[in-house]
């Protein structure tokens, strides 16, 4: 589990190495979702493994999103804002690790703000 | 004894209660409660201290139930009434999907007349004389956002932060946070007023995961708010409380193997309170006693405005006597049962305008001179707006992505404006001042004196909050 989320951490620094064969889907934005709801469960229940764990997760996601969009083009909000989101998530992390779980919640709460603007722009892709 | 009974009694005997786990990681807000366990310590509707001073007590909700169209209340819109008549220009249609029912049509203007009120210079339109007299009292939001586009559903987003049911609504949060006021009514009320009602029922003022003794109670217009609340005929005062106390034990007995059971809580927990709201809801909505000019500030006793004026005086008394949410839906007036224009815009807003305009502004009014306004939050509020394109020639479509919302009293900012619509009052102009439900919801909460971030209860294991992974509070808006 340690070297899978090192793994994850790790690849979502370096998000645009993705695949030139990304795809993305609804199942790739259900999983977000899902991921963002137990991040936020997690900050509360002061859960620093699981909530450290959800950040890296939304991390590589994010990356996937961004690296789609990227390689889409013509898609400048939409990559702009999974960069956002995913340096947010790793914000996150840090401040799970840090246990400054009053400024991760804020964080986490802009993060998801940020997937909803990029839902209000690309909803028909979404 | 096992280890839990001993430590239920510890805290009971120590006089601590809820106040006393919020010592052990529990606070209305931070809750590491189970649903069980929140009913089995203590009485869950005991009054909890905010978690941090509030600058208001209570919220009156005003749903106007079908969603009016604010571009012909408060969003006055000189080039929309230009262009009337004229397709909608494509660059303000961009980033949004138009396929709600029937299609764009040309831009629409209504027969309105404007005019700018008070000395924040708020424009009202002429359906709304009576409360343009009180727009110094209102704090605009004109950048609200939403998303749905079925009454049902941004319905249920409106109350309960989310687009399918079983969320708790707002008011069943806030009663989870900070109790009761009165121990002899119900924390959360609802009022109707006829008409189409709420599109989704009571998953509306459900309370959802949270224990079900949190749920809104729904009032009737009517002399008896509440049905079968009367005593029976031929039961004696002294039966009637041999027979719940008998109740009463069997419930505690039945609860003891099934202490996960919310609903048989609830249960004993609303014998209880119909009991005592048998003398005491009928005097709070009793009328009689208001004088007759307080019932003329309310349009009571006129046609078009008795039955919301009604209602509206019964959630002044109401939250005068420590009634934590009163949730207000609008009504039928005239034949129109609700906001909904999908055509005949004119003769449905003249309606309901007519219908809600003089007893809102009364509310106002009577609330400020009974030293209430400044500890209550009064909310309009609608599910989305209408759209400035018309559709069947005569009407307007559902619009989530501009319309006008306000609040007044609690602490918040009178006579200011949040936000603002495009030029032709489609969708909001910035981004970034964007007010969605959550952030309405964070902002009321934060009011009353509630972190929306630390409102939350454990449910199936996960925690849960007001504003779900949502929410900012709208600074802005506070005085």
């Amino acid at each position: 589990m340690y070297k899978k989320s090192v793994f994850l951490f790790l690849l979502a620094f370096t998000g645009m190495a993705v695949s030139a064969q990304i795809e993305m889907d609804q199942d790739l934005m259900q999983n977000i979702e899902d991921s963002t709801k137990s991040l936020t469960s997690n900050i509360a229940l002061k859960d620093i493994k699981a909530g450290t764990l959800d950040a890296k997760e939304l991390a590589e996601m994010f990356a996937k999103v961004e690296a789609f969009y990227t390689q889409k083009g013509g898609a400048d909000d939409a990559v702009s804002l999974a960069k956002k989101s995913r340096e947010l998530s790793l914000q996150v992390g840090q401040d799970i690790v840090t246990r400054n779980f009053d400024h991760a919640n804020e964080i986490a709460t802009t993060m998801s703000k940020t997937c909803k603007t990029c839902h209000s722009i690309y909803k028909k892709d979404a | 004894m096992d280890s839990n009974n001993n430590r239920r009694n510890f805290l009971k005997t120590a006089g601590a209660g809820l106040g006393g786990l919020a010592m052990g990681g529990f606070l209305p807000g931070v809750g590491f409660l189970s649903a069980a366990e929140a009913t089995t310590y203590a009485d869950p509707l005991a009054p909890k201290p905010p978690q941090f001073p509030a600058k208001a007590k209570a919220v009156i909700w005003l749903h106007m139930n079908g969603a009016p169209s604010t571009l012909d209340l408060y969003d006055h819109k000189p080039d929309l009434i230009k262009l009337s008549g004229q397709e909608i220009p494509a660059s303000f249609l961009k980033g949004i999907k138009t396929s709600t029912q029937g299609g764009v049509g040309k831009l629409l203007a209504t027969n309105r007349t404007w005019k700018q009120y008070g000395e924040s210079g708020a424009w009202f339109s002429d359906l709304l004389p009576n409360l343009a007299k009180q727009s110094d009292k209102l704090a605009f939001i004109k950048s609200s956002v939403t998303v749905g586009a079925t009454h049902n559903i941004s319905i249920l987003k409106l109350n309960t932060g989310d687009v399918v049911p079983g969320r708790p609504a707002l008011g069943a949060w806030i009663t989870y946070a900070l109790g009761s006021g009165n121990p002899d009514l119900p924390a959360y009320v609802v009022l109707s007023s006829g008409g189409r009602g709420l599109e989704g029922g009571s998953v509306n003022y459900s309370s959802g995961f949270l224990p079900a003794v949190y749920q809104g109670t729904p009032f009737r217009l009517g002399a008896s708010p509440i049905l079968n609340l009367d005593r029976p005929e031929l039961m004696t005062a002294a039966q009637q409380r041999d027979n719940l106390n008998l109740l009463k034990k069997l419930n505690e007995h039945r609860n003891s193997r099934y202490p996960e059971d919310t609903e048989l809580q609830a249960r004993s927990q609303s014998y209880e309170l119909a009991y005592q709201m048998e003398s005491t809801a009928p005097e709070a909505v009793d009328l009689t006693k208001e004088s007759e000019a307080t019932k003329a500030l309310y349009g009571i006793g006129e046609k078009e405005t008795n039955d919301y004026g009604t209602n509206l005086l019964r959630a002044r008394r109401l939250v005068e006597r420590g009634v934590r949410f009163v949730h207000v839906v609008s009504g039928e007036v005239n034949g129109v049962r609700d906001w909904d224009a999908h055509n005949d815009i004119e003769k449905n807003h003249a309606a309901q305008a007519k219908g809600v305009d003089k007893p809102i502004a009364g509310l106002l009014a009577d609330l400020e001179a009974h030293g209430l306004l400044e500890s209550t939050l009064v909310v309009w509020t609608s599910e989305f707006g209408r759209t400035s394109y018309g559709q069947s020639g005569t009407g307007r479509d559902h619009n989530p992505w501009g319309y006008t919302q306000w609040i007044a009293g609690g602490g918040i900012k009178a006579g200011y404006t949040h936000g603002a619509t495009d030029e032709v009052g489609l969708q909001i102009a910035d981004k970034d001042t964007a007010v969605d439900t959550y952030d309405l919801h964070a902002t009321i909460l934060n009011q009353l004196g509630l972190d929306h971030l630390k409102v939350t209860f454990i449910n199936k294991g996960r925690s849960e909050r007001p504003t779900v992974v949502f929410g900012k509070v709208i600074k802005e808006l506070i005085a």
